[in-house]
């Protein structure tokens, strides 16, 4: 009896010791610095982004989050090793479009699992495309655009500096019924000189790159391709407002972590990036690197993340492009 | 014009921004000399303790690191063989070998006299044609690149020493290394073998770094001594009037085909060091003397990546249209201020641009009273015993390679070309142009395809505008300049053996 009562004991101490450890571990989390995983250079649009939002949630969390830049391979670099991380709550990845839903389809190199290797934290922004043509094209509604290429299937050059922006192109072309030509190029920066100079006609980017252009007339605006308009553009419909009600197309960044990370350090996490985003400084950060601030939960992101891959997997290879 | 000069150096001259040039360049100069740390990441990384100053001090801060990396870069090139910028390869060629003859000091001089010379005067082309500079950055397109490759790859015919085809065939395997990683146009990969850091392709730094300095470390410690014999006798500090003298044509011509091609959006100072260094040799009087510490091949390349680093902010501050990535970087430090570059800039905030112009003669003139007094200094690091030195350049080196994409495969990629660029020696290849070949191919292969894209597959857009057709003629020209001495000599051949 005296043996049992003990033995009893024992495993109350025990469990109260381990109840006790975890809600301590809870509460004292993080206890030390949280990297940051960004699988692109430091300086690129990316990586600033990612900075705004670490740093103020480095003073909620009241431990520094540090931005890890792992470029390489479109990005593929530093994913691996964040899903390789261990899931202790001290690893984040920094997440988007490319990474986990363009990337699977288009690089047979990709070696992750985007829905099975990572635990989403939340989204933390939303960055449609507008759609710019030069003057020398004759075209200044998306219609007289429709028109003038169907005219003459191909003759018009389209640019594109990365891959998500040539598959948006893609999928508004289909959405329209035309065809254009794809001339790619390393990087916006020199398409947007070829757009500028006209030596090639349309292209899919990001508001704040071409905005100076267009309030300088050197550049036409014709639509955006977000759900709604652009802050920055309030006059220019969206793709949707102007006949094709389905069309949306928008590139996205969050952050995850490892798969297996516990909850209560997922949920914390969120707190901090939802309580960041909800800052009007961080808002006007976000904005002048060219994305807008957009917070979610992580259910919410999970969800984008397998709506996205379904949605690019079937599109890609619908257009019959082989992964390399 | 001059309203605005004046201007400019009435927001220079405040005691703050005089402050922001001297920490810029100060720090420009140190990062410079580390191989591998380069401008982008400084400046990426001071980028967000700039949100809080005003935007002309900020510009001038972040500017002043740029144009002082490309100075300090060329100090280790010339000591130890070690280009700290990428822009600084074509020093190694001439400035080591200067400096191996006990010449450091003169090397030195000479650049920093060439880039503060160019300086002065790229600083004053942008404030005179700044607006129109930067209209001519917009006529060149796919086609008229690839016409100045071309002449660029034909003139690269003059940089080979010895065996004609050996050098080609080294510019070949310098194209083919240059292909590695993803094709743009297709998402394809090449010569990859599934490796997945070889996707990106072989970065430059990390093949000038291997080449160059741990190339120079193997060779040293072959050869058994353990104290720089050679480089403790450094003669004079200062060059003497005959090297003055033989080097003010070429930074003159240095400066203007800096200013050239910095204009050009993605050509930028490299380029324009190796077009002025194949410029000198090809018009000396003795091109044998190259590569064994010609004077003309320090003063030229130096004057023009200075004079590049200046007049590359034209396309980015009039257009918006940045460079490089480090322009780019620049662009994204004036939108985070609120302001957006643009043909308007200079009438909206003539403030930031002029004080940015003023603030960049006044950096050269810092940049000068910084390292001449520092000379002395840097040769007397030649006396170190290289058990030491090596050790530390090797940490340096490996240190910079890593942080450019934090990646370990990186410095194993430099060992192998360390390795690699002994061979080359041992064999008698010279290493100029398989670098050249690296940074050239790529390009041209992208223009080449970027051009027939656009133009539908016609390959009369080749020859479509006024800037092509000068660019190939001029390349005609060049052919027949590089051939007449070859049949020149084999006339006076025939004549000798006639008579």
């Amino acid at each position: 009896m005296k043996q049992m009562i003990q033995k009893t004991l024992g495993i109350a101490a025990l469990l109260a010791g381990i109840a006790m450890g975890a809600s301590t571990a809870l509460a004292d989390y993080p206890e030390q610095p949280i990297r940051l995983i960004v699988p692109f250079s430091a300086g690129g649009g990316t990586d600033i982004t990612a900075r705004i939002v670490a740093e103020d949630m480095s003073k909620t969390l009241g431990q520094p989050v540090l931005v890890d830049n792992r470029p390489g391979a479109q990005g593929i670099v530093g994913t691996k090793e964040a899903a390789g991380a261990k899931p202790d709550g001290y690893t984040m990845v920094f997440v988007l479009q490319a990474t986990l839903a363009l990337n699977p389809s288009l690089y047979s190199a990709t070696n992750y699992d985007p829905i099975k290797d990572f635990e989403p934290i939340g989204q933390i922004s939303e960055s449609p495309y507008v759609v710019v043509v030069h003057p020398n094209l004759g075209v200044k509604t998306l219609a007289e655009l429709i028109t003038k290429a169907k005219a003459a299937p191909g003759s018009i050059n389209f640019a594109s500096g990365a891959a998500a922006s040539f598959l948006a192109s893609r999928l508004m072309q289909q959405a329209v019924g035309i065809e254009l030509t794809h001339i790619p190029y390393n990087g916006s920066g020199p398409a947007i000189t070829d757009l500028l100079s006209g030596r090639v006609s349309l292209m899919l980017s990001s508001p704040v790159s071409v905005l100076p252009h267009i309030k300088a007339g050197k550049l036409i605006p014709l639509a955006v391709t977000g759900a709604k308009r652009s802050p920055s553009l309030p006059d220019l419909p969206t793709v949707a407002e102007l006949g094709y009600p389905n069309f949306e197309v928008s590139g996205w960044y969050g952050f995850a972590a490892p798969a297996g990370t516990p909850k209560e350090f997922i949920d914390k996490l969120n707190q901090a990036l939802v309580q960041a985003l909800a800052k009007p400084e961080v808002q006007a950060g976000l904005e002048k690197s060219g994305v807008e601030g957009k917070a979610s939960s992580p259910e919410e992101l999970k969800a984008l993340i397998a709506s996205e891959l379904t949605r690019w997997t079937t599109m890609i290879k619908e257009a019959g492009i082989q992964p390399e | 014009m001059i309203d605005g000069l004046l201007l400019g150096f009435q927001v220079a001259f405040s005691f703050d921004n005089l402050l922001y040039c001297l920490i810029g360049v100060t720090l420009g100069t140190f990062i410079g000399m580390l191989p591998g740390v380069g401008p982008l990441v400084t400046i990426a990384m001071l980028l967000p303790m700039t949100y809080g100053l005003p935007p002309e001090g900020s510009l001038i801060m972040l500017a002043g690191i740029y144009y002082g990396a490309s100075y300090g870069g060329s100090s280790t090139a010339i000591l130890v063989n070690l280009p700290g910028e990428s822009s600084s390869v074509v020093t190694c060629l001439d400035g080591y070998q200067m400096a191996k003859k006990g010449r450091a000091g003169a090397a030195l001089a000479i650049a920093a006299i060439g880039s503060f010379v160019a300086g002065c005067i790229g600083t004053l082309a942008i404030a005179l044609f700044a607006p129109w500079l930067g209209r001519a950055a917009l006529d060149f397109g796919a086609a008229e690149y690839t016409a100045l490759i071309v002449m660029a790859l034909v003139a690269t015919s003059v940089l080979v020493q010895g065996a004609f085809i050996k050098g080609l065939l080294m510019a070949l395997l310098g194209i083919l290394i240059g292909l590695i990683g993803m094709d743009t146009n297709s998402g394809a990969l090449r010569y990859t073998f599934g490796l997945t850091p070889l996707m990106d392709g072989v970065k430059f730094v990390v093949v000038a770094v291997g080449m160059f300095a741990f190339t120079e470390i193997i060779m040293q410690l072959r050869s058994h001594t353990a104290q720089p014999v050679e480089a403790t006798k450094v003669d004079s500090l200062m060059p003497t009037r005959e090297e003055l003298k033989a080097s003010a044509l070429p930074i003159l011509r240095g400066t203007g085909i800096g200013m050239f091609f910095g204009i050009l959006p993605g050509i930028g100072p490299t380029m324009s060091s190796f077009a002025s260094y194949m410029l000198e040799k090809r018009v000396a009087r003795d091109p044998s003397r190259f590569g064994h510490g010609a004077i003309e091949g320090v003063a030229g390349p130096e004057a023009a990546n200075n004079a590049a680093a200046q007049t590359s902010f034209i396309p980015t501050l009039t257009l918006g249209v940045p460079g490089s990535a480090t322009m780019a970087l620049m662009l994204g430090a004036l939108m985070i201020q609120g302001i957006t570059p643009g043909p308007n800039v200079i009438t909206e905030r003539p403030t930031l641009f002029w004080g940015l112009v003023a603030s960049m003669w006044i950096g050269n003139v810092l940049l000068v009273i910084l390292n001449l007094p520092l000379i002395r200094l840097w040769t007397a690091l030649l006396k170190v015993p290289y058990s030491w030195l090596f050790s530390l350049i090797l940490i340096l080196s490996c240190f910079g390679i890593y942080s450019l994409a934090n990646s370990y495969s990186d410095v194993l990629l430099g060992a192998f070309f360390g390795m690699l660029g002994y061979l080359f020696l041992k064999l008698d290849c010279s290493p100029a142009p398989f670098i050249l070949g690296l940074v050239l191919g790529p390009m041209l292969e992208e223009n080449v395809r970027r051009a027939l894209l656009i133009s539908h597959g016609d390959p009369a857009t080749f020859i479509a505008s006024p800037i092509s057709i000068g660019f190939l003629s001029a390349t005609i020209l060049l052919v027949l300049w590089i051939l007449l001495p070859a049949v020149r000599r084999r006339k006076e051949k025939i004549e000798l053996e006639t008579n």
